[in-house]
């Protein structure tokens, strides 16, 4: 049995920073970057949800997800990036991350912290003068390493049901 | 379904759809034993024992749908009188 | 514009490219760019497509239990699919008889009877009206509710776990309108003694692009793998030669249908039946015939379309770049919300009693290279978006022509396949697309037949059914 992290000023200001830098990195495209702050046993699921009644237990749907990564496969979208045929992303979106609403709080290890964050995601992409928004929460688990964080865990749990935008090629 | 713990008593069973929610429990008094059905939403409930539960094992789908003939409830009986009655009329 | 028979009429200049249209896919191996993103096309082709043809609706293993129910699409009318308490699939439109308002509005759930929200007319869930608040009062009970059921699709019928419905209460049955596209269907949809089942819900998101794009795409378009998928090539993730798609069957069937079958390119060896586990292997050769043993012997990939917008993909693919290839199977609907703008449902199906790390392995596949998020999938999307948005404009529409020449003059039909449909021995042709396209312009052109459209030959199928029923 570990004990878990107590959470000072110091735990809070540093995983607000680490949101904040990785924003900046995947704002920039620096996905290879983005790569060197995530653990190797990473699981980044982004789960599937419905309209249901508000007596339902949940809207999450079991068994299927909207996407369920691990480091391999985390590390085979950025290699794609990387070919000259990713075209759903060459030309780039211009993407902004705005992450607010950061909750810090001890983690299930005692390197962990779990940390939830409100996510706002705003896409636009070619001459078109239009947009795509994706709102959502995000619950991560940041482990701590020598030498600052890495991602463990990311659950984005998105608020629409069907999704406004064309694809999710980009990590959130 | 959703098991809401009942202070000093039996947790009372909850399902819900999309329609409505009701709500289940067990209650003994001396001999009695009954389930207490009861609509949270509409106010109405009701204490089945035994034989009223075992009636309701053959019962059809239709019995169901003749039930629901007033699906919010009997109402109020209704001795409506119209809004003009009450206007002076001199 | 309203003629005397309910339908509406086209525009002489709409008439007038169909019918180039057609002459020209017939003799030049061209269509009109004018069909992609037009909003006059797309009000035809609401009426004249999606109001005649088959459209799916669900997979039986999402409703399985009494009382299930989805609420699903053809066209903009909104259907709860549900199996009432007798076991029974039915489908309803989702539009209370009183005042229109949507009885269901969750996606999904269980129940015995839907209350409408508004002012709480109540229905069974063979879509009679059972009850009606103070209808004694109100209506001094003299409202004859047998006459206000909810309004059924007014043809459904299930092939092999589909669901399917249709608008016009004249179209042909189900199965004569899979025709030959069954045999194909088979290798997929029955393959296995316990059959399919959707693992939980669709994927769905909005894409602005024409759904023909996608229907389009899947039912012959293995070229476009080699240019759009290169990145996945190139990683691994399909096979290492980029033309692997070429060796292929390219089949096609009447109604507009059509799929091609991609093996291994040649040299490279790949497991047979999509590498699909043993137990499913031993079952899919028993139940299946020997003709369609033969052609989904060597399968590394299926893509198809049922017209119009039910597409299949089941493919061999990595989950990453490290792993082996597993299989999976995806069916997708392109439901059209306008000319130029669609919402994907993606839907994922294994075998009910494969093994439990197939099961995984292959959702893990699916996930990953298709859907939303798949690597695979993004790419075309983005293709997709930008021929909507460029045939859109006038000049585009009005003058250009989509070469549709593949294979011209390069092959003929293969007297040796074994299954039915007309058949071309080589995956990179634009036969299936020709076909699906034809098919769609000479719909486009068929002015509706009298009566149709008023609705109330519907309402009489509806009472008979539900008549029989409760019998
Ligand atoms: S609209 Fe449904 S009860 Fe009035
Ligand atoms: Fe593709």
């Amino acid at each position: 049995m570990t004990t878990a992290t107590e959470i000072t000023d110091t735990t809070v200001r540093e995983a607000t920073e680490w949101l904040f830098t990785e924003a900046e990195l995947l704002d920039a495209g620096k996905y290879r970057e983005w790569l060197d702050l995530v653990a190797e046993d990473l699981s980044y699921v982004v789960p599937l949800r419905v309209t249901r009644e508000r007596e339902a237990e949940t809207d999450i749907v079991e068994g299927l997800t909207l996407m369920d990564d691990d480091w391999d496969s985390m590390e085979m979208r950025v290699l794609r990036l990387e070919t000259e045929y990713a075209w759903a992303e060459d030309p780039p979106s211009r993407s902004r991350h705005f992450v607010t609403n950061i909750r810090v709080a001890a983690g299930e290890a005692e390197d962990e912290v779990a940390v939830k964050s409100n996510l706002l995601l705003y896409r636009t992409r070619g001459d078109v003068a239009t947009f795509d928004i994706l709102s959502g929460e995000r619950h991560d688990v940041l482990r701590r390493v020598a030498g600052g964080y890495r991602l463990a865990k990311r659950v984005v749990v998105l608020d629409q049901t069907t999704v406004m935008t064309h694809n999710l090629a980009l990590i959130m | 379904m959703t098991i809401i713990r009942n202070e000093g008593q039996d947790p009372i069973i909850q399902i819900a759809n999309e329609f409505t929610v009701i709500q289940v429990s067990y209650i003994s008094t001396g001999q009695r034993e009954r389930l207490l059905v009861s609509s949270p939403r509409l106010g109405f409930q009701t204490l089945l024992d035994p034989l009223q539960l075992e009636s309701l094992t053959w019962q059809t789908p239709e019995m169901y749908s003749k039930l629901l003939d007033t699906p919010y409830g009997p109402g109020v009986k209704l001795d409506a009188r119209p809004l003009s009655a009450l206007l002076g009329k001199d | 514009m309203s003629d005397a028979k309910g339908g509406h009429m086209l525009r002489d200049e709409l008439r007038q490219t169909l019918e180039q249209g057609l002459r020209d896919v017939e003799a030049d191996w061209t269509v009109p760019a004018a069909i992609i993103n037009d909003p006059e096309m797309h009000d035809a082709e609401r009426e004249r497509v999606f109001g005649r043809s088959w459209v799916f609706l669900a997979h039986e293993s999402e409703i399985s239990e009494r009382g299930d129910y989805v609420v699903r699409y053809i066209s903009e009318d909104q259907f709860i699919v549900c199996r009432d308490e007798d076991g029974e699939v039915r489908g309803h439109l989702n539009s209370c008889r009183h005042r229109g308002m949507q009885v269901c509005r969750a996606e999904m759930g269980n129940t015995s009877h839907f209350r409408c929200p508004y002012h709480g007319w109540t229905y069974n869930n063979k879509g009679s009206l059972v009850g009606v608040p103070a209808g004694r009062e109100a209506y001094g009970n003299k409202l004859d509710k047998s006459l206000w059921q909810l309004k059924p699709v007014p043809k459904l019928d299930t092939y092999k776990g589909l669901i399917f419905g249709c608008l016009d209460p004249e179209a042909q049955s189900l199965e004569d309108y899979l025709g030959d596209m069954k045999f194909y269907l088979d290798i997929v949809l029955d393959r296995s003694d316990a059959g399919l089942e959707v693992v939980g819900a669709p994927q769905r998101w909005v894409v602005d692009a024409n759904w023909k794009l996608g229907a389009d795409n899947f039912v012959g378009d293995a070229y476009h793998t080699m240019m759009t998928h290169r990145s996945m090539v190139e990683l691994g993730l399909a096979p290492p030669d980029p033309k692997f798609a070429l060796y292929g069957e390219h089949v096609h069937t009447e109604n507009g249908h059509g799929l091609g079958i991609i093996g291994p390119p040649p040299g490279m060896p790949l497991p047979e039946f999509l590498g699909m586990p043993e137990s499913i292997v031993e079952q899919l050769q028993r139940r299946l015939s020997p003709e369609q043993v033969e052609v989904f012997r060597p399968v590394t990939f299926i893509h198809g379309t049922v017209f119009p917008n039910l597409s299949i993909g089941n493919f061999l693919m990595s989950k990453d770049h490290v792993s082996p290839p597993t299989s999976f199977l995806t069916l997708r609907l392109w439901h059209p919300l306008g000319p130029d703008k669609m919402e994907i449902m993606s839907f994922f199906l294994i075998e009910k009693e494969a093994p439990d790390w197939y099961k995984e392995e292959s959702y893990q596949a699916y996930v990953r290279t298709f859907g939303i998020s798949g690597a695979f999938e993004q790419d075309d999307a983005e293709n997709w978006r930008s021929i909507t948005r460029v045939l859109g404009a006038q000049y585009a529409k009005k003058t250009m022509e989509l070469n549709y020449q593949m294979g011209r003059g390069v092959y003929e039909p293969d007297p040796d396949w074994p299954g039915p449909g007309k058949a071309f021995p080589m995956d990179y042709a634009e036969a299936n697309q020709r076909n699906f396209m034809e098919y769609w312009m000479q719909l486009m052109v068929t002015d509706p037949a009298p009566h149709s459209g008023n609705g109330k030959v519907s309402d009489d199928a509806a009472a008979e059914t539900l008549a029989r029923a409760e019998a």
